[in-house]
């Protein structure tokens, strides 16, 4: 009980996490370019990066699947996860409340519609996932909007949670109405494939614009980390320590939806991973968002890169991420939710 | 800041949107003082505290700091001179003690800083000077309401303020841990600190020979010292029932205590 030993053990307890997590993935992502339909042992691995190849011996084969076919996909699937499980972590943490997940306040049906107006107008790609960035800001700063004004009638997350639900309920009609008017030999596959939520047709070109946005809202959650600890209590008490919390949870709530929304333009709709993985963190970490974040950051990454590796190699066809996530996540979560005490809340 | 820094309401009108509830509060608390807020519930006490805390817009009236009024602090100044003491509710993250009573330093560290060494060690002499410091790696969420108050008494002193509001500091609290708090209060005032408190019972205010704020039920609202303030007539009125005020002599001065013949 000396007043040196406290400090000095807990802040290593997340120092040993955000460590351990770091390395797992280091593994995770050098073991990921190995496994696949085209397996390749490390040392072929290794000549593929070393070795002076001819186009078309082994050498050259491992290193174009490597570089072309499998970087992006691991980076993809890294970023995808990173992104959504920091920003579940930071809703969660703003909203004092552990059972909230990105997509509260709408931001992927949002980035649904966006993706879906882009598709049904004939682009690919770029356009799709500028547009589905643009639906998923616009959902979100709608629901916000509203919410804020409704704030004086009810306490902030319930107005937060309707609100949500309602915007969410008005953007999924618009696609619903997108798949009812699609064209079922162009569109549609493409709009329901979209939806379904993959990160196999990701490329070096499409991660490079979703950096941007994800590493903006990174940089902001990792400078607000640990005043979010001061919104677990009451509006009232974090504004008494001093801290603006209108102001500070805006910002918040932008950090986590800029991060929300690039993967959901990247990737489609991969559930789960932002409501789950915080909670896996948050037994690593204990409650510090500030130490909590960057955590589950890396966790994240980790856990949709196993599970894409699963999604690729488990059988002969390739399982859709999302589909993975859920099967996965579903049954993680319930687990946290019988132990309850343990999970890192109450 | 000068040290005869104080607290002063003029005039003070609160309420919600364009409903006012309460008007013409004017108050003045010094450092070392007590301040009991008294009425019946739903008179406007918690509204009151959260406009001179700036949670709600003021409809009248002018509070300042000093000499200054309180609207030209930032939420971050104001937090370094007056902290809040809330009912103690329960989080849903499992902070411990001492994460909580840290979290009350971060008004005076920036933006990009966490708790440092030094904020660890202020939080720990605090808990030590209010004799839970063996509370400290315990999970806060798994206190008893008594601990859980101390430790919010706590994490309001980590602000290192001049002014502690409280708002009913010993309700849902048992009689002993009533009992303590106060003492607690009384310590605190004896450091110099000036409280107000919001109270459900005039005894609180007798025991900490208070001044007192008190509010009736027809929103009429006083203020004096609680051995001017508090009479049978007075609480009586404010309250709407028959209250007897029983004095009892001891040789540290005489115990005064409220109640009625059911």
């Amino acid at each position: 009980m000396m007043p040196e030993n406290a400090p000095a053990r807990k802040s290593r307890r997340g120092s040993y996490a955000i460590l351990m997590m770091a390395v797992v993935l280091c593994v995770l992502f050098v073991l990921s370019f190995a496994v696949g339909r085209y397996r390749m042992s490390l040392a072929e691995m290794w000549s593929g990066l070393t070795h002076r190849y001819e186009v078309g011996d082994s050498a050259y084969n491992s290193m174009i699947v490597m570089i072309k076919v499998r970087l992006p996909r691991i980076l993809g699937a890294m970023l995808v996860g990173g992104c959504l499980s920091m920003s579940g972590a930071a809703f969660q943490g703003v909203f004092g409340n552990p059972l909230v997940s990105p997509d509260l306040l709408g931001t992927s049906s949002g980035a649904g519609l966006g993706a879906c107006i882009a598709i049904l107008s004939g682009l690919r790609a770029f356009g799709v996932q500028l547009s589905a960035l643009a639906g998923g800001v616009a959902a979100t700063v709608i629901t916000v909007s509203i919410a804020r004004t409704l704030m004086h009638k009810r306490s902030g997350l319930i107005a937060y949670v309707l609100v949500g639900i309602i915007v969410s309920a008005l953007f999924e009609a618009g696609i619903s109405i997108s798949k009812y008017i699609s064209d079922p030999y162009s569109d549609l596959e493409a709009l329901t494939y979209w939806l379904m939520g993959s990160i196999k047709n990701v490329t070096m070109a499409q991660l490079g614009i979703t950096v941007i946005p994800a590493g903006l809202g990174f940089l902001i959650l990792a400078w607000g980390g640990y005043r979010v600890n001061l919104l677990s209590f009451s509006d009232e008490e974090a504004m008494s320590m001093g801290l603006n919390v209108r102001t500070f949870r805006l910002t918040m709530l932008f950090g986590a939806t800029l991060m929300s929304a690039a993967s959901v333009a990247l990737a489609g709709v991969v559930g789960w991973v932002g409501l789950v993985v915080p909670h896996i963190a948050r037994i690593l970490t204990g409650p510090d968002n500030k130490k909590l974040f960057v955590t589950a950051f890396l966790t994240g990454a980790a856990f949709l890169l196993l599970i894409d590796n699963i999604s690729r190699t488990l059988l002969y066809f390739e399982i859709p991420v999302s589909i993975l996530t859920g099967a996965i996540g579903a049954p993680v979560f319930i687990i946290l939710l019988l132990k309850g005490g343990n999970g890192g809340w109450r | 800041m000068a040290v005869t820094l104080s607290l002063r309401a003029e005039d003070i009108s609160c309420g919600y949107g364009k409903k006012t509830v309460l008007e013409n509060v004017s108050f003045e608390l010094s450092p070392g003082s007590v301040c009991c807020l008294l009425g019946p519930n739903g008179v406007g006490k918690t509204t009151l505290f959260k406009t001179i805390l700036g949670f709600l817009p003021r409809l009248g009236g002018a509070f300042y700091i000093g000499d200054r009024d309180i609207g030209t602090f930032s939420r971050r100044e104001i937090a370094k001179v007056i902290a809040y003491v809330p009912q103690a509710h329960v989080p849903a993250f499992p902070f411990t003690v001492e994460d909580v009573v840290t979290m009350g330093r971060t008004a005076w560290f920036k933006n990009t800083r966490t708790p440092g060494k030094e904020d660890m060690e202020i939080a720990a002499e605090i808990l030590d000077s209010l004799s839970i410091g063996h509370l400290r790696d315990r999970i806060y969420t798994q206190l008893s309401g008594g601990e859980r108050q101390m430790v919010l008494v706590a994490r309001a002193l980590a602000q290192q303020p001049r002014f502690l509001i409280m708002d009913e500091p010993a309700s849902n609290l048992d009689f002993g841990n009533q009992m303590r708090v106060l003492k607690q209060v009384m310590e605190l005032k004896n450091r110099g600190i000036g409280i107000v408190m919001a109270s459900h019972h005039p005894d609180h205010a007798f025991m900490c020979d208070a001044d007192v704020i008190l509010i009736s039920a027809d929103r009429s609202v006083k203020a004096g010292h609680c051995r001017e303030m508090l009479t049978e007539e007075s609480l009586s009125r404010a309250y709407s029932i028959p209250v007897r005020i029983l004095e009892e002599e001891t040789e540290n001065g005489t115990i005064r205590s409220c109640t009625m013949q059911l």
